[in-house]
């Protein structure tokens, strides 16, 4: 078992993970006790269809997920407008889906809706920090034929992230995932951003010649 | 594939890793948003807040408390001197104004300080302002055979060799020129009466009330004139401090004997000017009068054989025009009549222009004679101040008839107060009424003669004027049409003289059969490399032996002075005379010797007698 420190959160917390099974437990911080609920516990309100479980959600992740939602948009209004419709498109998976990481569920939920919306109204409005990722990954793509099994394309990017280093992989999940400007991924790790740059660069590469070496052309 | 299909093609990577990659800051992205804007909008408030206080105009001061004397009768006047702000003050226009002020930003510029009053200054005589029966105050005086002179005790003269004596350090204005007694009057607040035989202190006054504006001796009377502030310290509100104090003979602090009180109506002011009349051998205090309220700018006083004169200037504001307006000079006079050993307030009168000192008076036949200085400045108003933009010059002689209260006389009025029309009316020649200032005035009999300048004088527009007033129905002026730079002029009985500063330059005028001067008899003397230092203790005049000493600074950069005396008795300014200084040296004229007083001692030189 080990533990996994975050501080995403208002209150101090240990990610516990281990032995397949992954819950949260909350630590008393001395300045009063955590009011969040479990992940485990929002998603039984879910299940039970109590209204207080978007409530729950917001309370824990809204600003999570308002976060993602931004990053992709840049935009206040459209990102609200994302966070709400996560919290819908979860109260009509949830049943039957059961996440252990509300958390990612939630994410996954904010970020596909923003990047479709964003998709969808690109013509009308580019945000100049989502053009710029486009732009970065253009380097990992081919002329060649497109892969059609999106299932090979995703287990092979889980098989990529699983083999980077830990430092190296959070950047490029934050930066291409999350979706977050250059300067908060420096900011966070203390290292400059020039430094961020080449990290993302080398893991590009990486990323490429991994696929190449797999036969996948994206 | 497109990049935003890769970009949902990532969409379902393994929780642990959106776990584990879950940017800390991002979680609190809304929060530093919501943070953020409002730390914009409290700048911004506060930005805006800012800007109302720099506009704001300045808190008045603090009122003192004066509850505590309730009950007195004098409570109504202190209650209205207490709210009011000091007259002559500098005001700020708002907070900003007072912020730039302080960063050196945004002062007045040459121009104005030119010609702006200093607060609470003073000014002395340049010319001869002596009235019949009057003596005024000097630095030098010479007392039988005696010398007196504040450094250096007292010069015996007497013997061959002058002798020095030493006992008793004499100070401030000297007085009396006559009997036994030498009046010391310390810059206000100390008078001393020495017995010169004995060397020893008659009678004294230690401390009187205020800033020494002027004294003189008026037959048995010393008269001195003060001027003083109401404390704004609440502690000192009370009955007393109204009325100035006076600790004499050792006796402590009393209030003024027989003091009376001239209250305008609007109390404007916490300045007040007080005028005291002594015995001036016993130095016993006779009567007194205040005349509160009165402008801080630019005082001045006249002492007669009748009357005190006391003048204060400003500046008032007339009214806007558009983006400008201008201020006017404006003179108050007040008259208090000498009646034996009291004083009686016999009125004031407010007029148009500047005084700049006592020598601008005269008092004639029951007519107080006064030149003044017209001053507009004209302002173009400002965010931060309001800023000096134009001025305009002029010259008005009033006749201001005494009385039982003052009033301006004459027939060629086209005004209420104006008697004499403006100089500059009379005279088509090249002098313009608007440009016209007064350098400096002189009196003799009926005539009135002023030394102006064309603004700015640095064009060395110079002129001599003189005005013939024997016929207050016909007054008639004459123009010297010579550039001359006037900034004293003296009486001679045959002759009368202007000397001009800057550069040396004595006129000697003749006097005509029918009064007035002879403009085209003037003979002038000139010299390029000294100035004359144009101070009353600067000059000696000696009318009987028709001698005029000056001191001069040469001009070079060691800040040289000389003393020269000149003999007119002919006419002619002739050089008799010119003994380097060490400092500013004073001079006096006894028995066909010339004493010059200096930081380095004393010395003699013969110029024989007439």
């Amino acid at each position: 078992m080990r533990f996994q420190k975050t501080r995403n959160q208002p209150c101090e917390k240990y990610v516990i993970i281990g032995e397949g099974q992954r819950f949260l437990i909350e630590k008393y911080s001395g300045k009063g006790h955590c009011s969040e609920m479990e992940d485990a516990k929002i998603v039984e309100l879910y299940w039970s269809r109590s209204e207080d479980a978007i409530k729950e959600s917001r309370d824990k992740y809204g600003a999570y997920c308002y976060a993602i939602a931004y990053n992709v948009l840049y935009s206040d209004p459209d990102a609200e407008e994302c966070v709400s419709d996560t919290y819908m498109n979860a109260w009509e998976n949830i049943p039957p889906k059961k996440p252990v990481l509300l958390g990612a569920f939630l994410g996954k939920i904010t970020r596909n809706i923003a990047l479709n919306r964003y998709v969808h109204d690109r013509a009308q409005k580019r945000s100049g920090g989502t053009e710029v990722l486009f732009e970065e990954v253009e380097g990992i793509l081919t002329d060649g034929e497109d892969i059609m099994d999106t299932v090979a394309l995703r287990d092979a990017i889980n098989s990529f992230l699983g083999e980077l280093r830990k430092k190296d992989r959070v950047v490029f999940v934050q930066r291409y995932w999350y979706m977050c400007p250059v300067s908060d991924i420096s900011r966070e790790f203390g290292i400059s951003e020039s430094a961020v740059k080449v990290i993302l660069h080398r893991t590009r590469n990486k990323f490429r010649d991994y696929l190449n070496e797999r036969g996948i052309n994206i | 594939m497109k990049p935003e299909e890769l970009f949902f093609a990532m969409q379902d990577i393994d929780d642990e890793y959106v776990t584990e990659a879950m940017p800390k800051d991002k979680a609190a992205v809304k929060r530093k948003r919501f943070i953020k804007r409002m730390s914009w909008i409290a700048a911004c408030l506060a930005l805006f807040l800012v800007n109302v206080w720099l506009f704001l105009p300045p808190p008045s001061p603090a009122v003192p408390d004066i509850s505590a004397f309730e009950g007195d009768p004098d409570y109504e006047l202190i209650e209205k001197i207490n709210s009011v702000v000091d007259h002559g003050e500098k005001q700020y226009k708002n907070n900003l104004a007072i912020i730039c002020n302080k960063l050196g930003i945004g002062t007045l510029d040459g121009d104005e300080m030119v010609i702006l009053p200093y607060e609470g200054e003073i000014k002395t005589a340049y010319g001869d302002a002596g009235e019949p029966g009057v003596i005024t105050s000097e630095r030098v005086k010479v007392v039988g055979d005696k010398i007196y002179y504040s450094s250096y005790n007292e010069l015996d003269i007497s013997e061959e060799i002058p002798q020095r004596v030493n006992g008793i350090h004499y100070g401030g204005e000297l007085l009396t020129g006559e009997g036994n007694t030498v009046i010391s009057v310390q810059a206000g607040d100390h008078i001393d009466v020495y017995d010169k035989e004995t060397k020893k202190i008659l009678s004294y006054v230690s401390s009187i009330s205020g800033t020494l504006v002027t004294c003189a001796t008026v037959g048995e009377s010393l008269i001195v004139v003060t001027k003083w502030r109401i404390p704004t310290n609440g502690d000192a509100y009370s009955g007393d401090v109204l009325t100035p104090d006076i600790a004499a003979d050792g006796n402590g602090f009393a209030d003024l004997k027989n003091h009376s009180k001239v209250l305008p109506d609007n109390i404007t002011s916490r300045y007040c000017i007080t005028v005291t009349l002594f015995d001036r051998n016993s130095l016993e205090q006779k009567n007194a009068i205040t005349v509160y309220s009165v402008s801080n700018d630019c005082t001045t006083a006249h002492i007669t054989a009748e009357n005190v004169f006391i003048t204060t200037s400003e500046y008032e504001r007339l009214s806007s025009d558009g983006l400008k307006y201008t201020k006017e000079g404006k003179t108050d006079i007040y008259r208090i009549a000498i009646s034996g050993d009291k004083l009686e307030y016999r009125g004031d009168i407010n007029i148009q222009g500047f005084i700049e000192d006592e020598s601008y008076m005269d008092e004639k036949d029951g007519v107080l004679r006064v030149v003044s200085e017209n001053r507009w400045l004209v302002y173009k108003k400002g965010l931060i101040s309001d800023k000096f933009f134009d001025k305009e010059y002029g010259v008005s002689l009033y006749l201001i008839s005494l009385g039982d209260e003052m009033s301006v006389v004459g027939s060629n009025d086209t005004s209420d107060t104006l008697f004499v029309s403006r100089i500059g009316e009379i005279s088509a020649d090249r002098i313009l009424l608007n440009d016209l200032c007064v350098y400096t005035v002189g009196y003799d009999g009926d005539f009135v003669y002023i030394g102006t300048s064309l603004y700015p004088v640095q064009d060395s527009l110079h002129s001599f004027c003189q005005v013939d007033l024997s016929d207050i129905d016909d007054i008639t002026f004459k123009n010297t049409k010579k550039m001359q730079w006037f900034t004293t002029l003296i009486d001679y009985g045959e002759y009368f003289v202007g000397v001009g500063d800057d550069e040396v330059e004595i006129c000697v005028y003749k006097k005509s059969a029918e009064g007035g001067i002879d403009i085209e008899s003037v003979y002038t003397y000139t010299d390029h490399s000294k100035r004359y230092e144009y101070y009353m203790d600067g000059l000696f005049i000696d009318r009987e032996r028709m001698l005029l000493g000056l001191r001069l600074l040469t001009f070079n950069d060691k800040y040289e002075f000389e003393y020269e005396v000149f003999d007119i008795s002919e006419g002619i300014p002739h050089k008799v005379l010119s003994i380097p200084c060490d400092g500013k040296g004073v001079a006096i004229y006894v028995e066909g010797w010339v004493y010059v007083f200096d930081d380095a001692g004393v010395r003699r030189e013969w110029v024989g007698e007439s």
